[in-house]
């Protein structure tokens, strides 16, 4: 894979830079008109305005623990930053949700593998 | 908050796995009611100094004042009278206020016998919570908690004047006007704004969150040489990360109208009205109908059964942010792969929230109808809006970017080509 990478590179060095150049200069009047579009169509109907409720309802944090466990080391990765990072997206949901609502009484069972029964809502997907 | 250095974790190779948390039980449908009835009978509600029913809400303050000898006078807040702001970490189950509790009727009409002639006079709850008697013109209030949703525990009465209101919507508007639909244009009028209240419900949470995930840290940045070109490399070390913690959320606003709270709707712009929030709740009033007078209100219709996915989701989403910052150290980011949430307690509280409302019809190509709103904050005067925009201009105004971007890249890119 990484041979077919240098290839795929050495294919657009040398004198093919002027052409990329111009390729790029002559694309960029599309992009702006895409860019202007959804800009302006965006001032004006908010489509995506919402209620950012996660930074201004007050909440406190406590009795955090964390764990942090070394796994692997990885080699020779293309990309700047880690595949599939979404952690400051906290909108988006995470491929496995388990969301379950307790009695919140310590003196039962608890534990993380109960409140089988009453009101719990899972999602997997 | 330290943020581990996870370059100095040992590698162990042992799972992540946090102790069990203390959650209880699964909930079990349990329900401790947190009593806000007044006790008071519908009809009549007396000015305290001189009895006349001739109440209103002073503009701009927390007040009632008589229209009569002028007394004026505050309501009580909840924060105080039923200690909604505290015990968070104590909530167990659900708490319900009684103005929260499940609808039990669809009726609206609800008949009050005058206090003062004895006639009985009708109200209609879907939008209003007061009526005049037509023989003796005394006020009669709706007193007291209703089996349907329309009397809730709370109020915040407006602050922002129409004066302000019309300011602020015609100040939004007049920024947006340039390529706004001609019609909406002609037809644009913010005299007609109105003021609402809309049923929402004020919720707190006694939580326990734990999130998984992979987080890497970058060791090293390398560039190989190919040819002429070059690539730039990147190793890591790989971590799997766990965080798990309390939280105690106060006071997350959601939705109670199941006409405001479908924001994926075509038929409505529901999302701006969402993005007023959030409103100063801490304030809320025990609720009394003289705080609305004429003004309308939109009755609740969704129980807290209907509401609650949707809370634990935001809930979900509050505990993210909460903890995003803890993952700074991991400097190529980390990708979140599990989320779990124990609700151990909520409290559920009902309220009517001020809106100052300009709504504007439109029909698309295909006879589809949407309803644009722009919404006011009735207490901070935070103003969003949608504003029908007409496609010709968008397109004419998109190009007219395009075509100036063009003027100076194309003859740059012939250069490049010939150069």
């Amino acid at each position: 894979m990484t041979a077919v990478n240098e290839v795929l590179l050495a294919s657009t060095g040398g004198s093919d830079d002027g052409f990329f150049l111009a390729a790029v200069l002559f694309a960029a009047p599309f992009v702006v008109l895409w860019f202007a579009h959804k800009t302006l169509y965006k001032r004006y109907r908010n489509q995506d305005a919402r209620y950012r409720y996660e930074q201004t309802t007050q909440s406190t944090m406590s009795n955090l623990e964390r764990w942090d466990v070394f796994q692997r080391e990885r080699k020779r990765l293309r990309n700047r930053s880690i595949e599939g990072r979404n952690a400051e997206q906290p909108t988006q949901r995470a491929p496995y949700v388990d969301l379950k609502e307790m009695t919140g009484d310590p003196g039962s069972t608890g534990g993380s593998d109960g409140g089988e029964a009453g009101h719990q809502l899972d999602e997997q997907t | 908050m330290t943020v581990p250095d996870p370059q100095e974790q040992s590698a162990t190779g042992d799972v992540a796995e946090g102790a069990a948390p203390q959650v209880g039980d699964g909930w079990n449908g349990h329900v401790t009611h947190l009593d806000t009835t007044t006790g008071k009978d519908h009809g009549q509600d007396d000015c305290p100094k001189c009895g006349s029913t001739e109440i209103s809400h002073k503009a701009g303050t927390m007040a009632l004042v008589c229209g009569f000898c002028r007394f004026e006078w505050v309501g009580s807040r909840l924060e105080d009278t039923h200690g909604l702001g505290e015990g968070i970490g104590e909530l167990s189950g659900r708490t319900v206020a009684s103005g929260a509790a499940r609808i039990e009727s669809e009726a609206n009409l609800v008949t009050m016998k005058c206090q003062g002639c004895a006639a009985e006079v009708t109200v209609d709850t879907a939008h209003a919570t007061q009526a005049r008697c037509h023989w003796c013109r005394s006020i009669l209030s709706l007193n007291d908690k209703l089996s349907n949703g329309a009397v809730p525990d709370g109020i915040l009465p407006f602050s922002l004047s129409r004066e302000q209101a019309i300011a602020k919507i015609t100040e939004f508007v007049g920024d947006r006007k340039m390529l706004a639909n001609p019609k909406f244009k002609a037809d644009f009028s913010a005299e007609h704004v109105r003021p609402v209240y809309l049923p929402y419900m004020v919720v707190d949470g006694n939580l326990h969150a734990r999130i998984h995930g992979v987080g890497e840290v970058q060791t090293r940045r390398y560039t190989v040489q190919h040819g002429k070109t070059s690539t730039t490399y990147y190793d890591a070390n790989e971590f799997q990360v766990v965080r798990q913690f309390d939280l105690h959320a106060d006071d997350l606003i959601v939705e109670s109208s199941a006409s405001k709270a479908d924001f994926a709707t075509q038929v409505s712009t529901n999302n701006i009205i969402n993005a007023i929030l959030p409103f100063d709740v801490k304030n809320m009033v025990a609720f009394n109908s003289n705080y609305m007078g004429d003004i309308q209100a939109e009755k609740r219709d969704m129980d807290i059964d209907d509401v609650s996915r949707a809370t634990h989701v935001r809930f979900l989403t509050m505990a993210r942010e909460r903890i995003r910052p803890d993952f700074a150290g991991y400097d190529r980011g980390v990708r979140v792969t599990h989320e779990e949430m124990w609700v151990r307690g909520t409290r559920w509280a009902s309220v009517y929230l001020p809106v100052w409302l300009y709504s504007y019809p439109e029909r698309d190509d295909h006879g589809r109808l949407t309803v644009h709103y722009v919404a006011v904050n009735g207490r901070s005067g935070t103003t969003m809006g949608s504003v029908p925009i007409s496609k010709g201009r968008l397109w004419a105004a998109s190009l007219g970017w395009a075509v100036g971007a063009a003027v100076v890249c194309w003859p740059l890119s012939l250069i490049a080509l010939v150069g």
